[in-house]
């Protein structure tokens, strides 16, 4: 156990001054490490007994500098960028840090390894490394400059090691260390292209995430001011009054990091960024930080105010950005809007705090997770390969790429229908939340419902552009850089298979582990049952058959001796053409709700400040 | 008993169309066709010279069809009424996929109406199921049918789904998903032959499936229920006949305006009640 999380700490790191060094071996170095770190995390899993503590305090004044060094970085790209917010934001953090240190805390063990840490690291590692093996082909046409896709390739890595260690650390002064870190690959694998725009988008993600970092310089300060510790298991268990103070910052931190409105705009800008980088960064790992934390201080949140607020905001962002979504073209900008969307449904779950909704919520971390990363990839490839980055000009693609296709259309399915583990978590979610008297949840139900059906709209219509045929001829498709995408793929699908027995073991476990107590849910091979529902096996086969082979079936299966006929044109000769629909909501909704969201910011605050 | 219902909807579908043509035609003083009409459309458009536009398209529409008669199997026997629900969803996007995939501007118009009209449908559907849960305490059919009838405590709920019926059925005043006059059939264009005929089986398995929901309101009554099934078979053909199609747009604003906050005041009802 101990040797398998010394290889998930510290390889990553390792790895990243080895890419660096030997350059030319850069790809092959990235790719060994990624295939370390999927064995490293399933076996961690596996023999897991209990949960593994570590103390380093000698590491705490090391840890305090590099706080500070990193902090004048920032500091400085505000001075010499003339970026007055993030000069002012690494000011006010260094002032808390140094008011941080005014206060003792009780020695505790820094490092502690639960079960919701290996969950996640089979999603940082599993996922992420197939991202970094994708990401050695796709850098390779990025630039030629071989320096500068060893940088690349070191960010990439040692990033996952920084995810690693920080869904471990239960010290919050060590949390935000962790946490500044995630902000700076952010920063620069978002400026990476270096052009104009990535740098106005990189430095935008750099100071809405600053803000993250005074709200948890915030919770920390609450925690060791009043509790004299800094142990967030501590703070859990011995909260009392001040607990809500304290998962109030830590919330706003999350919600941040997660990209909710109105700090929706650094996920987006994030587009400007190589493909990898959307997928490693803003599908499968950093914004699931968001879910992580609240999940982490769930059982502190379920029933209160502060609670009900930060689902609220989950909820306003899960309906808007899925609404706002339905006016873009650009299939990447899809794929950012529906995960801010969807990370709104997993803090709006996670925040509940029942059972039923915790596991819902995991459920929605895995899979989305898969189903997104796997998206992005494919995203690239059309960008890379086929040159397309609007959903207006994949017409006939399936003709000349009918895998790729293929792939994009199961990783929309995944996210919406049956029997994939989205829709399981939404079944689960619809079930669970009836079961829950009480009319905020209620109205929570409300926009669930309006959301996920406007999520379908967009899935769909997307969807819709990506069968349209026309006359393409079919050519052989290139599949360089297939493999990732497709192993997912095959995941998605296989796994559905298992899907009961997978929520009545995995996912029960692991959410049973998050609330402390039994989640009221079973699930065998022959189906799932909930206090008050059932899914029996036969739907999911069905469900199976119907999405995932027929239509594959019909796409291989040509119809012989029946006549081909032209599609019906009113007689007329001219060409017609019908493109997608566009919707754009009245302009100010986009404005209303971040303003609304950005008072429930506050609100949360102030709540957790009353104590409520 | 579920058995012999599945494996027998598609003839009871087919009927329950024959006696709504025979009924539409009396409405506006016609003789109208025989009961068995509708088999014998089917039977003559089997017998015709099949043509496709291309084969994905014409099987798309065979899998629509299979996915309708599962979704009418899980109500049948007394599955979770979600999975149900969401069974209907699939096959609806089944349909939508297969117009999209061939290029022709009435179908892809079609599509994009269905899915625009799902947008506002599916909400309500769901706040039904909600509704039958807070009733009956289960989503499943097979306890909501022991429990004591709903339509009494939820009767603004029963409303908003008699609201939407006509959009889940393609009919008069909320038909623009399939508008003839404007988009020819909208997605249905494309299908002849015996591949038109399952798209039209599918539709009648699809009104099987919303009358199905309605009497459900009956609970443990099935006089109620099968009351409240002809109420609502009568009022569907009462508005088709007698109401203009409205925009897709003013579709989704009356739908909301009117069904979904019926749906969503009958839910808080029950919370707060």
């Amino acid at each position: 156990m101990q040797e398998l999380l010394l290889i998930l700490f510290l390889l990553p790191f390792f790895a990243a001054v080895g890419v660096l060094s030997v350059k030319r071996y850069a790809g092959i170095i990235t790719f060994f490490t990624a295939t370390f770190l999927m064995a490293a995390s399933s076996l961690a899993y596996l023999s897991f007994e209990s949960s593994f503590t570590l103390s380093l305090s000698y590491l705490s004044v090391p840890f305090l500098v590099t706080d500070l060094v990193l902090l004048g970085y920032f500091a400085t790209i505000g001075y010499t960028s003339r970026n007055k917010k993030i000069l002012f934001l690494s000011i006010v953090q260094a002032a808390f840090l140094f008011l941080l240190e005014n206060f003792s805390s009780r020695e505790g063990y820094d490092i502690v390894v639960d079960k919701l840490s290996l969950f996640m690291f089979l999603l940082i590692n599993i996922v992420g490394s197939l991202i970094l093996i994708y990401a050695v082909r796709y850098i390779k046409d990025e630039t030629s400059d071989i320096s500068k896709q060893a940088v690349f390739l070191a960010i990439l890595t040692a990033f996952l090691g920084v995810m690693n260690l920080l869904v471990s650390v239960d010290n919050i002064e060590w949390l935000f260390l962790f946490f500044e870190m995630t902000t700076l690959a952010s920063f620069w694998l978002i400026g990476f292209r270096d052009d104009a725009e990535s740098q106005e988008n990189a430095r935008i993600a750099l100071w809405m995430n600053q803000i993250g970092g005074v709200a948890l310089l915030a919770a920390a300060l609450v925690a060791k001011a009043e509790l004299h510790t800094v142990y967030i298991s501590e703070i859990l268990t011995h909260g009392g009054e001040t607990l809500i103070l304290f998962t109030a910052f830590f919330a706003v931190a999350a919600l941040i990091k997660g990209a909710q409105m109105p700090f929706s705009p650094w996920l987006l800008g994030a587009m400007a960024a190589p493909t990898p980088v959307s997928a490693i960064l803003h599908s499968s790992t950093m914004v699931k930080i968001a879910p992580y934390f609240i999940l982490k201080i769930s059982p502190a949140l379920a029933g209160t105010a502060v609670g009900g607020v930060i689902a609220l905001i989950g909820a306003i962002s899960f309906l808007v950005s899925a609404a706002l979504a339905l006016r873009e073209e650009n299939f990447k900008k899809i794929l950012a809007y529906s995960t801010i969307s969807l990370l709104g449904l997993m803090i709006l779950t996670a925040s509940l705090g029942t059972p039923l909704s915790v596991l819902a919520c995991m459920l929605l971390i895995l899979f989305h997770g898969v189903s997104k990363a796997m998206l992005f990839m494919c995203a690239g490839v059309l960008e890379k390969k086929y040159h397309i980055k609007s959903i207006e000009s994949v017409e006939g693609l399936i003709n000349k790429a009918p895998i790729l296709t293929s792939l994009i259309i199961l990783g929309f399915l995944s996210i919406s229908l049956p029997p994939f583990g989205v829709f399981f978590a939404k079944w689960i979610v619809y079930e669970g939340g009836a079961g829950i008297s009480g009319l905020i949840v209620t109205l929570l139900l409300f926009f669930i419902a309006v959301g996920s059906v406007a999520l379908t709209l967009l899935y769909f219509k997307t969807v819709g552009r990506f069968v349209a045929n026309d006359d393409t001829k079919s050519s052989k498709e290139d599949y360089s850089y297939l493999a990732s995408p497709l192993i997912l793929g095959m995941f998605l699908l296989g796994f559905s298979f298992f899907i009961s027995p997978a929520i009545g073991g995995f996912f029960k476990e692991n959410a049973s582990f998050v609330v402390s107590s039994v989640v009221p849910i079973s699930g065998d091979f022959w189906g799932i049952t909930l206090p008050f529902g059932r899914l029996e096996f036969w739907h999911i086969v069905a469900a199976f058959l119907l999405l995932g082979v027929a239509p594959l079936l019909a796409a291989k299966i040509r119809l012989k001796g029946i006549d081909k006929v032209k599609p019906y044109s009113c007689g007329e000769k001219i060409e017609t053409s019908a493109y997608s629909f566009y919707f754009d909501p009245a302009k100010n909704i986009e404005k209303v709700a971040n303003t609304v969201s950005a008072a429930l910011f506050l609100l949360i605050i102030l709540l957790g400040a009353l104590n409520l | 008993m579920s058995w012999l219902l599945t494996l027998l909807a598609p003839i009871l579908g087919g009927f329950l169309y024959g006696i709504e043509r025979k009924l539409t035609a009396r409405m506006q003083s016609r003789k109208g066709p025989p009961i068995l009409q509708p088999f014998f459309d089917l039977f003559k458009l089997a017998d015709k010279r099949p043509m496709v536009v291309h084969s994905y398209h014409a099987f798309m529409g065979i899998i629509h069809f299979v996915a309708a008669w599962v979704a009418l199997s899980v109500l049948f026997f007394g599955g979770d009424l979600l999975v149900a629900i969401f069974f209907h969803l699939l096959s609806t996007s089944l349909l939508i996929v297969a117009g999209y995939s061939v290029k022709s501007t009435y179908s892809r118009l079609g599509a994009t109406r269905e899915l625009i009209a799902i947008a506002a449908l599916e909400p309500i559907l769901i706040l039904t199921a909600i509704s039958f849960y807070l009733h009956t305490g289960s989503f499943e059919v097979s306890k909501i049918l022991t429990a004591p009838t709903s339509i009494f405590t939820s009767v603004l709920g029963f409303l908003a789904l008699l609201i939407a019926l006509p959009g889940l059925l393609k009919k008069s005043p909320f038909d623009a998903a399939e508008a003839h006059q404007e988009i020819v059939g909208g997605v249905e264009i494309e299908f002849s032959g015996f591949f038109y005929d399952t798209v039209y089986a599918a539709k009648w398995l699809d009104m099987l499936f919303v009358f199905t929901l309605v009497f459900l309101f009956g609970g443990s009554s099935f006089v109620v229920g099968g009351a409240l099934a002809v109420f609502a078979f009568f009022v569907v053909l009462l508005a088709d006949n007698s109401t203009a199609r409205v925009r897709y747009c003013d579709m989704v604003r009356l739908l909301y305006s009117l069904a979904f906050v019926l749906a969503g005041a009958n839910i808080i009802l029950g919370v707060v009640l």
